[in-house]
């Protein structure tokens, strides 16, 4: 069994009645990539900040490294980066004064922190902008930043709130890649995001909370595989023998035509496309097309959260 | 060099790139001295013995009451404090660096009024310099005290320095800045006993009541970040029951206690 980094136990916080996050249990072994998923308001941010210490649990535990966030934030912050959803950094300072005044908070000395500083701050592709004051840097510019800062001190786990949000394609495909690298290094991140393509790509294990309570957990295959998300088969033949005959398979419910496909969402694909080639070697009739697509996490997350996709 | 150390200096430096941090610094208060001493040692003769205490005091309460309390709350509702928070700084020197910033620029403020004071108008050469020296720190400390204390009652910008009026325009009125405290009616005398730069004036003064006013100064200072420590708070949205509040006005305690003496 892989090391604990982070155990949830029974975790519950209420902003005055409301109960934002609901006896929640989670725990995320060491060297993994975890994602927390939902809708807004579905207790993401609570979640993490109760992680990071910002806030306190009303009831239940939360325990990072076996240690109490709240209570040890300062042993903490030096084996944990965070970056946060909303994040406000000192603008008059310029990103190499911020890396190393903070480099100094978490116990690095002025060697040390100035040299893991320009590291991160050059691995986030911030090395021309050093000598630029963080009020001079764009949205993209800020967030790499952020990033840089909470993986500066060279921290075990990493928790990155919704970190690619707003960013342009080009900016969101370095950051995962700088994730993926992470996780190549051991790190163990801990990620809340709305992405869930960058969730599906990304993560060792996802947790999709709804109204404050956990809706599903597993790898983005396990949960793509459960439920009603069905694999969709599209086939196109040149005489439309299946858009005319709609011919019953297996373990597939057949769906309204796409142009000149016929389409089927599948619980058992291997069933149905078996069947699928056997019709249509009866029948005669000439294939053109054949498409297999697996449903995709963003699919499966719509139907968890009770909105199926279009 | 230390982690606070590296902190007050970058402190330093970001309310020198700051504008409206030097216009409250600088600006602010050089003007105020320009102007007052220009008709003030016309109208009142003994002004001149006051003006280098009286400015430095005017000076401190810009920098402690106007410009630090904003400051502080907008570090709260931009989410900086967070930020502190989660990369380990201690919520002690999230209050002490920028009021340390603060009273070394305030430092220089004092410097450039003695000299100009000195210089242009003969006000005469504090006669103490030790006693000088020790009311203004004890005076910065009672101040900037009183200014994190307003930062963290306040939850916006707009009634940080709503709050800091309560004591800003007394003080100016009140505080033997414009007047001597002698001219006061007993009564106004003693309410003007509660402010921080009435003892301020009388540290300066030098005579009786220096000493405990010193004593007041430093006490409330301590009080002062004592009770801003115990009523900080990291996030805007996490806030503290407003009744707990009231506890800042402990910090009167020191100069209500000066009443007796």
């Amino acid at each position: 069994m892989m090391d604990q980094v982070i155990a949830v136990s029974g975790f519950t916080k209420r902003y005055g009645s409301a109960i934002a996050v609901d006896r929640l249990d989670f725990g995320l072994g060491r060297g993994e990539i975890f994602a927390l998923l939902g809708p807004n308001g579905a207790g993401k941010t609570s979640t993490l900040e109760c992680i990071e210490g910002l806030r306190r649990a009303d009831s239940g535990s939360i325990e990072v490294f076996g240690l109490d966030p709240v209570k040890d934030s300062g042993k903490l912050a030096r084996r944990v980066g965070v970056q946060l959803q909303a994040q406000g950094l000192p603008g008059a300072m310029t990103v190499r004064e911020t890396l190393g005044f903070f480099a100094r908070y978490r116990g690095m000395d002025a060697g040390s922190g100035a040299s893991a500083g320009l590291a991160s701050a050059e691995r986030l592709g911030l090395g021309p902008k050093l000598g630029a004051q963080v009020s001079t840097l764009s949205t993209g510019q800020q967030r790499r930043l952020a990033l840089a800062l909470a993986i500066q001190h060279d921290p075990e786990l990493v928790i990155l709130d919704e970190p690619t949000a707003g960013l342009d394609v080009e900016t969101r495909d370095e950051l995962h890649a700088m994730m993926a690298g992470l996780r190549s290094e051991g790190k163990t991140i801990l990620l809340a995001t709305h992405d869930m393509a960058e969730a599906e790509k990304l993560a060792d294990r996802a947790l999709v909370l709804v109204a404050g309570k956990r809706a599903a957990e597993g790898s983005p295959r396990e949960l793509t595989s459960q439920g009603e998300g069905r694999t969709r088969i599209s086939v196109s033949t040149s005489h439309n023998v299946f858009l005319l005959r709609r011919p019953e398979l297996p373990a597939a419910e057949s769906l309204p035509g796409e142009g000149a496909y016929a389409m089927y969402r599948s619980a058992d694909p291997a069933a149905t496309l078996s069947a699928l080639l056997s019709c249509l070697a009866a029948s005669g009739d000439e294939l053109l097309d054949l498409r297999v697509e697996r449903p995709s996490l963003e699919e499966r997350f719509l139907e968890i959260v009770g909105r199926r996709p279009a | 060099m230390s982690a606070f150390a590296l902190h007050v200096g970058y402190e330093f430096k970001a309310a020198v790139r700051d504008r409206s941090h030097l216009f409250m610094n600088y600006l602010f208060p050089l003007l105020f001295f320009a102007l007052v001493s220009a008709f003030m040692t016309r109208m009142d003769g003994t002004f001149r013995n006051r003006v280098i205490p009286a400015m430095a005091v005017f000076a401190l309460m810009c920098s402690c009451l106007l410009s630090m309390p904003p400051n502080l709350v907008g570090s709260r509702l931009n989410g900086m404090l967070r930020s502190y928070r989660i990369y380990g700084v201690p919520s002690w020197t999230a209050i002490a660096a920028p009021a340390l910033s603060n009273l070394g620029h305030m430092a220089i403020v004092t410097l450039v009024i003695a000299a100009t004071a000195t210089l242009t108008l003969g006000a005469p050469m504090p006669a103490d310099p030790a006693l000088f020296c020790a009311a203004w720190l004890a005076s910065a400390a009672a101040l900037a005290g009183l200014g994190a204390l307003v930062a963290v009652v306040s939850r916006t910008g707009r009634m940080a320095i709503l709050v800091a009026q309560v004591v800003y325009i007394p003080s100016i009125m009140l505080g033997g800045l414009m007047m001597p405290q002698s001219a006061l009616p007993p009564a106004l005398g003693q309410v003007a006993l509660l402010l921080p730069a009435s003892h301020a004036m009388r540290a300066f003064a030098g005579g009786p009541g220096a000493a405990i006013s010193l004593a007041a100064l430093a006490a409330g200072g301590i009080l002062s970040f004592v009770l801003s420590l115990l009523l900080f708070e990291w996030d805007a949205t996490n806030t503290r029951p407003g009744a707990r509040k009231l506890l800042a006005l402990a910090a009167l305690i020191p100069y209500a206690a000066t009443l007796l003496a």
